[in-house]
C-alpha cells in the first residue's frame, strides 16, 4: 500500500447543487487504488452526496469522475451496471430490504446474477456471516435486527459479491461506541483481507483512526486536506483544528 | 396581474414536470417488457397481492352496487310500469360503468396507496438506491412486475364486480320487489352485448395501468421522510382516483364508437 499507489477514482473539478444550495464546490480528488480513504467533515458538508458520486447514484452538475481510468460521468444506467457490480455500497442505515430475511438479503445479489445452485448459495451466506460474525442470525428479518447487526448485515451484502472496492456512508453512524468501534475494526479487516480499495465517510474520529489510510477533509462542500492521518492533526488550518477539538480527538 | 401569471405559470410547469414523469415512467415500463425484462416470480407475487387480495372488497363492492342501483330503479321505473327495465339498465350500467370504476376506485385505495407507501419508504430509506447500486433497475424491478399483475388482474376483479352486481340486483328485484325472475333475466341477456362486457373489461385494464403508473411515480418521486411517505401516498390515491373518473368519460365515449350497445329498436 504505497502512497504513490494508481488511482482508483479520480475526480477532477466536481460540482454539485440541490435546490439552489451548492453542495460540492469544485471537488478535484485522487482515491488510491488497494487503500483505505477516510472522507472526513462535519455534517452537511456534502460527504455522502461525494460518496454517491462515486458509483452514479448522483451525477454531477459539472465535472469528472473517472474509475480505474474509465469515465462514468457520460454513462446511462445499464452503462454503469458493469461498473458498479465492481463496487460494494454499504448504506447509512442499511437499506436492507424489508421483506427479505437477513439471508435473503445478504444473497440478494447474487441471485440477481442468476446464481441458483443452493450449495453454493449456502456456501457463500455461511462464509460471509462468519466474516461478520452473524452465524445465526440468517432466518431473522432486519425489523428485529439492532443497529450494529443492521450495519454487519448490510457490510455483508455487499461484500457477497467479492467487490474490488467498497463505499460506506457513516458506518458507525448511531451505534454506541464499543459497536462502533467492532464495525470499524471489521471494516479495516475486510479491506486488509481481500485487498479493498475503500472509501468511508465518517465524522467518527475514532472509527477514523482505525481504518483510515489516508484522510480527505471536507468543508462546506471544498477539499481543505487530503493527506496521511498523521498530517491531519499538524495542519495548523483552524477549520479542521475545530473540529478535531469538537469532536474529542485532538491530537 | 405579475402574481397571477407567475401562479399559472408556476401550476403549468408542474403539471408539464408530472406528465413529463408519467410519460418517462411508461417508456421505461415498455421498454423493459418488449426487451423482455420481466420477473416472472414477482409478477405472481404481484398477482397475489392485487388480484387475490382485492377480491373480497371489490366483491362486496360489486354486490352493494348492483342492488342499490337495482333498488332506485325500481323505485322510479315502476311508477310508469316499466320495472321490469331495471334489469337490462343495472346490467349496462354495471358493465360499462360502475363495475370498472368502483373496481378501480377500491383497488386504488387498497393497492395504489400500497404500492407508493411502499416504494416511497424504500426511496426514503435508500432501498432503491441500494438497487441501484447492485446494478438493477428498480422500474424493472418494483414496477413492471406491479403493471403486468395488474393488467392481468383488474379486467377479472371487474368481470367480478360485474357479475356480483347483476346477481345482487337479480335478488332484490325477483325476490324482495316481486319482479318475475324469468322476465328480469330474459331482459337482462336480450340487452346486455358482449360490447357491454368488453368495454368493461377494457376499462378495467385501463384504470389498473393508471394505478400503477400514478401511484408508483409517486413513491420514486418522493423526498424527506415520514411526512414524505405520507404526502405520496395521499396523492397517489388522489391522483389515481382522479385519473380513473377523468379517464372513464374519454374511455366511455370512445368505447362506445368501438363497442356500441345492443340497439333497443
Amino acid at each position: 500500500m504505497s502512497a504513490d499507489s494508481p488511482a482508483y477514482f479520480r475526480l477532477t473539478d466536481l460540482h454539485k447543487d440541490f435546490e439552489g444550495k451548492r453542495v460540492l464546490k469544485g471537488v478535484s480528488l485522487a482515491i488510491p487504488e488497494g487503500q483505505t480513504t477516510v472522507v472526513l467533515g462535519g455534517s452537511g458538508t456534502g460527504k455522502s452526496v461525494l460518496l454517491k458520486h462515486l458509483n452514479g447514484l448522483i451525477r454531477p452538475d459539472r465535472g469528472t469522475i473517472e474509475m480505474q481510468s474509465q469515465e462514468l460521468t457520460g454513462r446511462n444506467e445499464s452503462e454503469l451496471t458493469p461498473l458498479r457490480r465492481k463496487i460494494g455500497f454499504v448504506f447509512q442505515d442499511g437499506a436492507l430490504f424489508d421483506s427479505l430475511s437477513v439471508g435473503e438479503n445478504i444473497l440478494f445479489p447474487l441471485l440477481e446474477l442468476g446464481e441458483r445452485d443452493p450449495a453454493i448459495l449456502e456456501k457463500r451466506l455461511q462464509s460471509v456471516l462468519e466474516k461478520v460474525d452473524l452465524e445465526d442470525e440468517a432466518q431473522k428479518m432486519p425489523s428485529r435486527l439492532s443497529g450494529g447487526m443492521k450495519k454487519r448485515v448490510a457490510l455483508a451484502r455487499s461484500l457477497i459479491m467479492e467487490p474490488e472496492c467498497l463505499l460506506c456512508d457513516e458506518p458507525t453512524a448511531g451505534l454506541d461506541p464499543i459497536l462502533s468501534e467492532t464495525v470499524a475494526h471489521l471494516i479495516h479487516k475486510m479491506t486488509r483481507e481481500q485487498d479493498l480499495t475503500a472509501v468511508v465517510v465518517t465524522h467518527d474520529l475514532a472509527a477514523m483512526r482505525i481504518m483510515a489510510d489516508r484522510v480527505v477533509f471536507l468543508f462546506e462542500g471544498e477539499v481543505i486536506y487530503e493527506g496521511t492521518l498523521a498530517g491531519l492533526d499538524q495542519t495548523g488550518d483552524a477549520r479542521i483544528d475545530s473540529f478535531l477539538r469538537a469532536s474529542g480527538g485532538g491530537g | 396581474m405579475k402574481i397571477l401569471f407567475q401562479k399559472l405559470g408556476a401550476i403549468f410547469f408542474g403539471v408539464t414536470v408530472y406528465l413529463g414523469q408519467v410519460a418517462r415512467l411508461l417508456w421505461e415500463i415498455l421498454s423493459c417488457i418488449f426487451r423482455g425484462r420481466i420477473r416472472f416470480r414477482l409478477v405472481l407475487q404481484q398477482i397475489v397481492a392485487i388480484g387475490f387480495g382485492s377480491q373480497p372488497v371489490v366483491m362486496v363492492t360489486g354486490a352493494f352496487t348492483g342492488a342499490v342501483f337495482a333498488a332506485q330503479c325500481f323505485f322510479k321505473f315502476s311508477e310508469i310500469g316499466l320495472a321490469t327495465a331495471t334489469g337490462p339498465v343495472v346490467s349496462i350500467a354495471m358493465c360499462r360503468e360502475l363495475g370498472p370504476v368502483m373496481a378501480g376506485l377500491m383497488v386504488t385505495g387498497r393497492m395504489g396507496a400500497a404500492m407508493a407507501a411502499e416504494i416511497a419508504t424504500m426511496k426514503v430509506t435508500e432501498q432503491i438506491d441500494a438497487l441501484r447500486s447492485m446494478g438493477i433497475a428498480p422500474v424493472e424491478y418494483l414496477v413492471v412486475p406491479r403493471m403486468i399483475a395488474i393488467l392481468i388482474s383488474m379486467p377479472i376483479l371487474v368481470a367480478e364486480a360485474i357479475a356480483l352486481g347483476i346477481v345482487a340486483s337479480d335478488l332484490l328485484t325477483t325476490g324482495i320487489f316481486g319482479v318475475p325472475q324469468v322476465w328480469f333475466r330474459d331482459q337482462v341477456i336480450a340487452q346486455t352485448g358482449l360490447g357491454d362486457v368488453a368495454s368493461g373489461l377494457v376499462k378495467g385494464a385501463v384504470f389498473g395501468a393508471l394505478i400503477v403508473l400514478l401511484s408508483c411515480r409517486q413513491g420514486l418521486e418522493t423526498r424527506g421522510g415520514a411526512v414524505g411517505v405520507g404526502t405520496s401516498t395521499t396523492r397517489a390515491v388522489v391522483d389515481s382516483s382522479l385519473a380513473i373518473l377523468i379517464a372513464n368519460l374519454f374511455l366511455t365515449l370512445l368505447l362506445n364508437e368501438w363497442l356500441p350497445m345492443v340497439s333497443l329498436l
